[in-house]
This record gives C-alpha cells, sequence and structure tokens, in this order.
C-alpha cells in the first residue's frame, strides 16, 4: 500500500516537474519551412479537382452462401468550377469496379451523386441574397447521424456496394435533380424545390451504368423550407413537403448545443403512413422522430446517441408476430418488409436505438481515426455492429481496416441481413 | 456665411486626416507613452494588433512536430468578417491541404460551430471542444476579439524571454474567461513593453493547470499594422508535441453574410475568392 502512494507521489511530482519544464522554451523550435512539410496549393482557383483511388479487399462471411472474397476498385471525383463570377458548377461522381460481385449485382457501378450550376442572383432581401441551384443536388436534411425523418431526399437512393456504413451511405448516395432556391437575411433562410418526375418506371434499373432517376425522381416533389438562429448555439427550422400521389410532410427540427461539449439535434416529421409486410397502410398520417445528443470528451472522441421513433412502424407485439416468432424460416413478407424500409431508409420497428463513438486524432496522433458504431433494434436484440481504424499515411495515402457483423437469430431485423460479418481493407490514394 | 461652413467643414476633414494620419503612423507606439495602462486598455491593443480589423483573409499552415519531427501539416484559409469594428468576427474556415481534407468547411459565428463535409454534403453542428485542426484548437486558427471573452484582471511590467531566447521588457497581462464556456479559463499573455507586441501567452484550465504555451514571431508589416506571421505552440504536459502556426497572404476579403451560415456551407466553393 505504501508502495503504491509512494508511486503515485512520484508520478504526480513527475507531472508536476513535467509542466513546470513546458513553462520554459524548449532550445530548438521547429520552423515552419522545415523540408519536408507539405505546401498548399492555391486556394484562389477557378477549377478544383479532388479525387481518390480506392482499392478494398473485402471477405464477406455470408449467411445464406459461401464465404465471399471480392477485390474493389474506386475512383472517386469531385470537381467545382467557377466559369463566371456568380456561377459556380459542381459534379461529383463514383466509379466502382467489382472483380467478384455478389450475385444480383453489376461489375461496373457508376454513381452520379451530383452534377449542377449555382448562380448566385443579383438580387435579394436587405442584407442578404438569393440563389439558385439546378441539376442533380445532393441535399441532406436533418440534424441526425444515422436516421432523420427530415432527410427527405434518402429514399431509395442508396446504391453504392460499400453503402453499408452509415459515412459510406451518407458519402455515396444519388443526389436528387431539382431546381432549388434560396434567399437570406440575417439569421434567416428560406429554400424552396421543385422536383420534376423524370422516370416512370416502377422497378429499378440495375444494369450498373444507370444514372437512378429511377430511384430519386419518380414523383413530383415540391419542398419549402426555412430555418433561422433563434439563440447562439440554438436553431430551428420548418419544412413541408409535397410528393405527388402521397401527400404532404410537415417537418421541424431543432439543433442545440449545450455547454461547450455536448449537441443536441431533435427531428420530427408528420408524414402519410407507410405500409406494412402485408401491404395495409399503418393508418392516415404518422409521426417520425429522432433526437440525439452528442458528447466531446475533452480527450477527443465524441460520443453520439440516438433515440429514433417511427409510428409507422411495427411495435413490440406486432413485430414478434410478423417475424414468425423464431419458428421456421422468416416468411417472405418479412423479409421483403425488412428490406424495402432498408431501401427507404425508413425504420422497421417503431423503435430504434443507435450508438457511434467517434475518435479523429485518436490518441493525439492527427494520422489516427477510430470508429465504433452500433444500431440496435430493441424488440429483437439484434443489431448491427461497426468498427473502423484509419492511418493517414503522408499526406496523400491512407489505410483502412473496417469490420462489420450483422448480429441476431434468424427472425430478427439483422439476423436476415444476407452478410453475417465482413471485413474490408482498403487502401486509398487522395488526389 | 456658407463659405464659413465650408471652411469649418475643411478644417474639420483637415484636422480628422491629421488626426487619423498620426495615429497612423504612432500606431501603438503612441501608447506606449502613456504608462500607466490599465489592464483593459492593454487587452483592447493586444486585440487591435492580434487580427486585422475589419473583414479580411489570410492562409494558415499548421505543422505538428514530435521531437523535432514533422508528424503532419494541414492548410487552411480562414475567411473572417466583422459587421462593425471591435464586433465579434465571424469565422468561415476552408480547409486547402492535405487534399483527403479539401473542400472541408468549418463556420463559427460565437459559440455557433459548422462543419460541412463534401464527401458527405451534410452540415452538422459541433460543439467547440471538437478539434478538428490539430492540437490546437478551432479557436486558434479564428480570428478572435479577446476582450469578447476574457476580462483583464491585472497587468504589471515583466521581463519575459522571447521565440528567440532574448529577454524582453514586457506587460505580464492576467486573462480571466466571462464565461464557463470559453475554450481556455485563464490566459496570460506577456506582450512587448514598448508596442503590445504578443511575445509569449499561457493557456490554463479552471484547475490553473497549464495546457499550452504559445510563443509570436516572424513580426511583419501585414494590413497596416506589424503583427506576429507565426505562432509556435507548445503543449503544456509534452514540450516535445509542438505545433507552428503560420499565417501567410492576408488580404482585404469581404465575403458575403450569405455564406456564413449553415445553408450558405454547401453552395461555398471557396473558388476566386
Amino acid at each position: 500500500m505504501n508502495r503504491l502512494v509512494d508511486s503515485s507521489a512520484a508520478l504526480v511530482l513527475a507531472t508536476v516537474l513535467f509542466a513546470a519544464r513546458a513553462q520554459t522554451l524548449p532550445p530548438e523550435i521547429p520552423d515552419a519551412a522545415t523540408p519536408g512539410t507539405v505546401d498548399a496549393p492555391d486556394a484562389r482557383e477557378h477549377l478544383r479537382v479532388v479525387g481518390r483511388v480506392e482499392l478494398d479487399q473485402l471477405a464477406d462471411d455470408q449467411r445464406y452462401a459461401d464465404r465471399l472474397d471480392t477485390q474493389r476498385l474506386v475512383g472517386d471525383l469531385r470537381v467545382e468550377g467557377q466559369p463566371a463570377p456568380s456561377v459556380t458548377f459542381r459534379l461529383s461522381d463514383r466509379l466502382e469496379w467489382l472483380a467478384n460481385p455478389p450475385a444480383g449485382q453489376a461489375r461496373t457501378l457508376n454513381i452520379l451523386r451530383e452534377l449542377h450550376v449555382s448562380d448566385t442572383l443579383p438580387w435579394g432581401p436587405q442584407g442578404g441574397l438569393c440563389g439558385v441551384d439546378a441539376g442533380r443536388v445532393n441535399w441532406k436534411l436533418g440534424n441526425n447521424v444515422w436516421y432523420s425523418p427530415l432527410d427527405y431526399f434518402k429514399r431509395n437512393a442508396s446504391v453504392s456496394t460499400a453503402a453499408t456504413t452509415p459515412a459510406s451511405i451518407r458519402e455515396n448516395r444519388l443526389g436528387t435533380v431539382m431546381l432549388r432556391g434560396q434567399c437570406d437575411s440575417g439569421p434567416d433562410v428560406v429554400q424552396a424545390a421543385v422536383v420534376p418526375r423524370l422516370s416512370k418506371d416502377r422497378s429499378f434499373d440495375t444494369s450498373g451504368v444507370s444514372l437512378g432517376l429511377d430511384r430519386t425522381n419518380a414523383q413530383d416533389a415540391f419542398l419549402v423550407r426555412g430555418s433561422r438562429v433563434v439563440a447562439e448555439g440554438s436553431t430551428a427550422e420548418a419544412s413541408l413537403l409535397y410528393r405527388d400521389g402521397e401527400g404532404s410532410t410537415f417537418g421541424l427540427g431543432l439543433s442545440q448545443l449545450f455547454g461547450d461539449s455536448v449537441v443536441m439535434g431533435l427531428d420530427v416529421a408528420n408524414a402519410p403512413a407507410l405500409r406494412d409486410a402485408d401491404g395495409r397502410s399503418f393508418g392516415r398520417r404518422a409521426t417520425r422522430a429522432a433526437l440525439s445528443l452528442a458528447w466531446t470528451a475533452p480527450a477527443g472522441p465524441t460520443l453520439t446517441l440516438e433515440w429514433l421513433r417511427q409510428q409507422d412502424a411495427y411495435g413490440p407485439a406486432e413485430w414478434d408476430a410478423v417475424r414468425g416468432g423464431g419458428n421456421g424460416a422468416p416468411s417472405a413478407a418479412f423479409i421483403s418488409y425488412v428490406v424495402s424500409r432498408s431501401g427507404l431508409q425508413e425504420l422497421p420497428t417503431r423503435t430504434s436505438y443507435f450508438a457511434m463513438l467517434n475518435w479523429l486524432r485518436a490518441f493525439d496522433n492527427p494520422n489516427y481515426e477510430l470508429l465504433a458504431a452500433v444500431s440496435w433494434n430493441p424488440y429483437d436484440g439484434s443489431h448491427y455492429e461497426e468498427a473502423g481504424a484509419t492511418w493517414h499515411v503522408g499526406a496523400s495515402n491512407s489505410l483502412q481496416l473496417l469490420l462489420e457483423r450483422n448480429q441476431g437469430a434468424s427472425h430478427t431485423q439483422y439476423g436476415i441481413a444476407p452478410t453475417k460479418s465482413a471485413a474490408t481493407l482498403a487502401w486509398m490514394l487522395h488526389f | 456665411m456658407r463659405e464659413a461652413a465650408r471652411t469649418t467643414r475643411r478644417e474639420f476633414g483637415l484636422r480628422l486626416a491629421a488626426a487619423a494620419f498620426g495615429v497612423a503612423l504612432a500606431g501603438p507606439r503612441a501608447h506606449a507613452l502613456e504608462q500607466p495602462r490599465s489592464a483593459a486598455e492593454t487587452l483592447h491593443l493586444l486585440d487591435n494588433i492580434r487580427n486585422p480589423s475589419g473583414s479580411f483573409a489570410v492562409r494558415l499552415q499548421l505543422v505538428e512536430y514530435r521531437h523535432n519531427a514533422a508528424l503532419s501539416s494541414s492548410t487552411l484559409r480562414v475567411f473572417a468578417k466583422q459587421s462593425k469594428d471591435h464586433a465579434p468576427y465571424r469565422n468561415l474556415v476552408q480547409f486547402v491541404a492535405p487534399t483527403r481534407d479539401q473542400g472541408k468547411l468549418m463556420l463559427r459565428t460565437g459559440n455557433d460551430l459548422w462543419f460541412y463535409d463534401p464527401a458527405s454534403g451534410a452540415s452538422v453542428r459541433i460543439s467547440p471542444q471538437q478539434r478538428l485542426v490539430g492540437q490546437v484548437s478551432n479557436g486558434d486558427v479564428m480570428a478572435t476579439n479577446l476582450v469578447d471573452d476574457y476580462e483583464a484582471t491585472a497587468v504589471a511590467p515583466d521581463t519575459v524571454k522571447d521565440a528567440a531566447q532574448q529577454e524582453q521588457a514586457a506587460y505580464k497581462l492576467s486573462l480571466q474567461g466571462r464565461r464557463e464556456d470559453v475554450q481556455y479559463p485563464f490566459v496570460t499573455f506577456w506582450v512587448r513593453e514598448k508596442d503590445t507586441q504578443p511575445i509569449k501567452a499561457e493557456y490554463y484550465t479552471a484547475e490553473k493547470r497549464l495546457l499550452k504555451t504559445a510563443y509570436f514571431r516572424k513580426f511583419r508589416e501585414v494590413l497596416g499594422q506589424e503583427r506576429a506571421a507565426e505562432t509556435v505552440i507548445i503543449d503544456g504536459l509534452d514540450p516535445t508535441w509542438i505545433t507552428v502556426l503560420s499565417a501567410s497572404d492576408y488580404t482585404r476579403a469581404d465575403i458575403a453574410d450569405s455564406w456564413l451560415q449553415r445553408d450558405g456551407l454547401p453552395r461555398f466553393t471557396g473558388l476566386a475568392q
């Protein structure tokens, strides 16, 4: 015991001495012009091309088939330009090539995420500006990470073979073709978007080179949204979406900062209700909500917790009934229901939870990033787990290891996923 | 009568111009003749020197060292905007390098911080505690008025070693955070006696534990005022962990208010700015 006290005292003394040392200037302060440091390109450019080449080795432990080893080559390109003083354009595209694609997937897949032109108009409200965007816009709405009922353009937009993790779903989805206008005045912003119906196809083109308009522009739609900085650390928004053939969705969102380390997000929408596994509607209208809390620890990692609620989904007893109580093979209707909710990026059960631990600059090293996430269905106990580590090697290369697992019994949300577990090793070259 | 009024206006204008010219010539040196200064006055002078007033853009390079070896480097372009003199700055930070971060944006208005990643297309609120730019805090790379966040509690003559290990006659200025959520609850600045240029700063926790020590060096004329072009930041616990923050390419750039809000971020490219 005494030895423990002595060693603790020595540790405290060493820490104090170390801290005292820090107050004096070390004899050698590095000069910023040290050879080997990276100089940046000129920021005042008119064209910016940013991209990434990625080589992935995937090991997929499948539930209903043998283990599948796949190699994936990805080209990611983002081009931004300013052909005139007030006009900009943006192109964002991803090309995936799979050496050994899983059944039903194309060998080559092109994802045109964004292609639009933006113009800042010469007029606007007092102290503000107006602008318009025309083309395919990847417009993310809402304040939550895993699920937001205000993220109206997420529906069917995820096509990438890498789109299983929250980050890749966000990064690799298709934008929606729209004409969007935006005006601001001080703390207020008003936006409106017209989304034309550009495809009458009932089923999705899976050829791999499809523009995906059948996914993103299958209905005429109109959105109007307003947001306001209510006070320092507090922003509120309201939105109205009308989809032809469906009706109107009303949304409210709030983002709030508490102290210097906690951020809360609350998104609520009231929408036409979705259908159940038998094709019956859950009612006329339904309320969906997502509440998130993100806390950043002094050491750096950020923990995000999300509580998700969807009225037009199964409650605990109904969920047990529809999944067949775990006897026999899961019904086709049950599997179809879960798959369709996944495509719509909506929830299959009334309540869900999500947690994520994200540590940029892990262990105070700017070259390490760590991530762990779990999405949990409280009704059947099944969950999706993800753990990732990224190592940035120099200014242009990164290595990433990603482990994923769908855990659960055979009649559960994650227990019916085709992939039981997967490991991906990725090398990325940024240019 | 009209002629008299015109003469009076001209005299007033000449006096104003002379006064402005005099202030510009004398700069902070004029204040050095008016000893003793209060802590609050010293803080105001320090703020005037740290950042140009009005709206401007600056390029920052951050190089992080461990044991004198460069571990990482990043480059940012910061657009700072003041609606009027001495008003709080609003900052838009564009990540320029490394290439994997190019195009990312960070917006700060008061305590409101938003981060936009063009890869995900989402603007998310982040807390001031979230560090995205290395060992330094988000606030360290943005233009801020110390007077908005800190109360100057004391100023006293002192001597201090500068970045070149030279003894300098200085004033030691003690600052205390006005609110609980400021990044550093206590800060001590040493400013050069002759011109109030910052020489050294120490940043402390609420428990008075040293978090960082900063040395200011490479003073250059920037937008009408001599300012430190480099800040060397040394970790409070590990003195071999050093970040060198170099400022260059200061320009007068008045970006539109529309870019300084969350919904403006997805439309901001920063091209030709």
